[in-house]
């Protein structure tokens, strides 16, 4: 299992490489192109940084963070969730850049790779952002009724959050 | 929604502040997120700028479309009823294909399209059409092969194995996209008989 994780990076890059340099691809200017690309995307997170993370500091340092957790641990220890983690479960399905801050800002705090650090990980990249792309997608048809589309996305989302918890406690145990 | 949480944090976090007397503190930390939120954006703009460089060689090399080709049969028995060679579950490969390499630029648009050409041979035009919630339930899971943004923000907190979330990554959103599917089958049947 860490063996695979230690490749998947390296593996994907030589891909890519390979194929590149055989399809005849300029590899070292399309890389630069894209690069371009990728600094435009790193900048336009910085203002949902600030809203979050500023958003956060005054919510934590307050104290009202604390108040929240001690009203949410009953639910939280009922599924052995770690209270840090419950907000992120709550705002996943609803905001992306939202669930990015919170991720940040756990693995900043905690660690990257410790326990609430490597949840928070996974929990973030666990699903796509249910009312974003139910919005986007059908919008897209000017379909205005989703049906059973979200009970069907909330309770995928909530599936892959609780597995992410279990995974995030097994993987570390290994 | 996401307006109200954000409303929420500053409210009752000074109303917090205020009630034990920690406003000066909070308006400092508050202060101090802002250097910290400038620090973090650029410092995951080294990741993610290598990775989209990257994914730009594979894009022009056609690795979307290879892997494409190589989801076609999958794909053909999710949705028996769209004829094999159409243009409907060609555009559902391809945005598959683009959401599981985490061309997120490419697989938004190609997307849409998708949604359109299954809007064309929807029975129920303006209504959600079998195909449809199929094809969302498997965006929704978001089984993706390398979650990029996930990874820079490892990195950029110092992460000594930034990439060792792949694999649970992969299980999770494998878990979470058959779960939506059932959830989606589940509801069908009970509709039909009720």
């Amino acid at each position: 299992m860490r063996l695979l994780s230690v490749w998947a990076l390296p593996f994907f890059i030589l891909v890519v490489l390979i194929c590149g340099e055989f399809k005849g691809v300029k590899v070292y200017e399309t890389f630069i192109k894209g690069a371009e690309e990728g600094m435009k995307t790193g900048f336009q997170l910085l203002p949902f940084f600030l809203a979050i993370f500023g958003g956060l500091a005054v919510f934590k340092t307050s104290g009202a963070l604390t108040a929240l957790c001690k009203v949410c641990s009953p639910l939280s220890n009922l599924l052995r969730i770690p209270d840090e983690i419950l907000p992120l479960g709550l705002i996943k399905p609803l905001s992306g850049s939202g669930t990015i801050g919170l991720m940040a800002d756990l693995v900043k705090k905690h660690g990257p790779d410790s326990l609430l650090g490597t949840m928070a990980s996974i929990i973030a990249g666990s699903s796509e952002t249910t009312f974003y792309v139910l919005t986007v997608y059908l919008g897209a048809v000017k379909i205005t009724r989703p049906k059973h589309l979200v009970i069907m996305g909330l309770l995928g989302d909530l599936a892959a959050f609780l597995v992410a918890v279990l995974t995030a406690q097994w993987f570390l145990k290994r | 929604m996401i307006n109200k949480i954000w409303f929420t944090l500053f409210f009752l976090g000074y109303l917090v502040a205020g009630a034990t007397g920690q406003v000066e503190e909070t308006t400092l930390s508050l202060i101090h997120s802002m250097e910290e939120s400038v620090k973090f954006s650029l410092g995951i703009i080294g990741f993610l700028s290598f990775w989209s460089g990257l994914l730009r060689i594979a894009e022009e090399a056609g690795v979307t479309k290879q892997l494409a080709r190589v989801l076609h049969p999958l794909l053909h028995r999710l949705f028996p009823k769209i004829p094999r060679d159409s243009s409907a579950l060609g555009c559902i490969t391809l945005s598959l294909a683009a959401n599981l390499l985490g061309l997120s630029h490419a697989a938004t648009p190609l997307g849409v399209k998708a949604m359109r050409e299954l809007e064309k041979i929807n029975p129920t035009p303006g209504e959600v059409s079998e195909e449809m919630a199929i094809y969302l339930a498997l965006i929704l899971g978001g089984i993706s092969f390398i979650p990029s943004t996930i990874i820079a923000i490892r990195v950029q907190a110092g992460s000594q194995q930034p990439s060792s979330v792949i694999l649970p990554l992969l299980l999770t959103t494998t878990i979470g996209t058959s779960v939506a599917l059932l959830v989606h089958f589940i509801i069908k049947k009970t509709q039909r008989r009720g």
